[in-house]
């Protein structure tokens, strides 16, 4: 099966300079039964009437996108078992989120920087940017910086 | 100026919320569901903590001292795991110069770490537009 979002690694094993790339679009449906176990498993006592927790900026927007966040990562040169981790996340809300929307979610890796790493020998930082919205109103938009080890690959 | 908001505390990190989470996010890292896999990629035999959870350990703390709000503007910096059965403490300030702009510090006390620093920026519910 192709990649999704295709992407070649130059000759010099840098990655390839072809961002920003689409990712397939996807949704996310914030149910009540997923806010709930949201707020139930995070130990939150805050709700207010519709609104859903706060940390669905980045949960649907991650859930949402049109292919898991593995194979984003597969598509850019990571793997999932090699452990990525979050590094960094800016989250704008145009509007609360509510329970009840299935969201439109549309993203794009940005750009993916190669550095040396002391932990992992290199690794791949790769910046996301993803919208939610419902029809043409926006929610919110996280950007998403994500680091991938990539072994000896430096 | 700042102000100290009130602490919040977490004795153990349950397991269990892992895989709900995970399945949430599609997201398929095994560190979150195998005490094993975990252990291979060199966080000891506990599984970790998917990074949203702990985005949410630290908004509760920011949301539950400043009822009525919801944030505008988030900044998170993830810089270590939270680990099944880690006891979690969040702590954090608001400040007087900049109404509506809180920071939280997401920590593992025992080890002494620093799991993430989030800024947020809150809007009173009726002045969101």
């Amino acid at each position: 099966m192709p990649n999704p979002i295709d992407r070649t690694e130059s000759a010099t094993g840098q990655p390839s300079p072809a961002y920003p790339m689409a990712i397939p679009p996807g949704h996310f449906r914030l149910s009540a039964e997923a806010d709930k176990m949201i707020r139930r498993t995070s130990f939150s006592t805050e709700a207010w009437e519709d609104e859903a927790h706060p940390v669905f900026g980045l949960v649907a927007a991650i859930g949402g996108i049109g292919i898991p966040i593995g194979e984003v990562f597969a598509s850019c040169g990571g793997a999932i078992d090699q452990g990525p981790l979050l590094a960094s996340c800016v989250l704008h809300f145009a509007r609360p989120l509510k329970i009840g929307i299935t969201y439109q979610v549309n993203g794009t890796v940005e750009s993916v920087t190669r550095k040396p790493s002391r932990r992992f020998g290199a690794a791949d930082h790769l910046r996301l940017c993803i919208d939610v919205r419902d029809g043409d109103t926006p929610y919110s938009r996280l950007t998403l910086t994500v680091v991938m080890p990539m072994g000896s690959a430096a | 100026m700042t102000g100290q908001l009130p602490s919040w505390r977490i004795e153990a990190v349950p397991q269990e919320p892992m895989a709900l989470w995970a399945k949430l996010l599609r997201d398929a890292n095994p560190i979150h569901v195998d005490p094993a896999a975990a252990e291979a990629l060199g966080f000891g035999p506990r599984t970790v903590n998917p990074g949203p959870i702990n985005l949410a350990y630290a908004l509760n703390m920011v949301m539950a001292a400043r009822p009525g709000n919801h944030p505008r503007e988030i900044h998170a910096r993830f810089s270590n795991n939270i680990l099944s059965g880690d006891a979690v403490e969040v702590s954090g300030v608001a400040d007087f110069a900049e109404p509506g702009r809180c920071c939280a510090r997401v920590r593992v006390p025992e080890r002494d770490a620093t799991a993430m620093d989030v800024e947020v920026r809150l809007v009173a519910r009726e002045d969101f537009r």
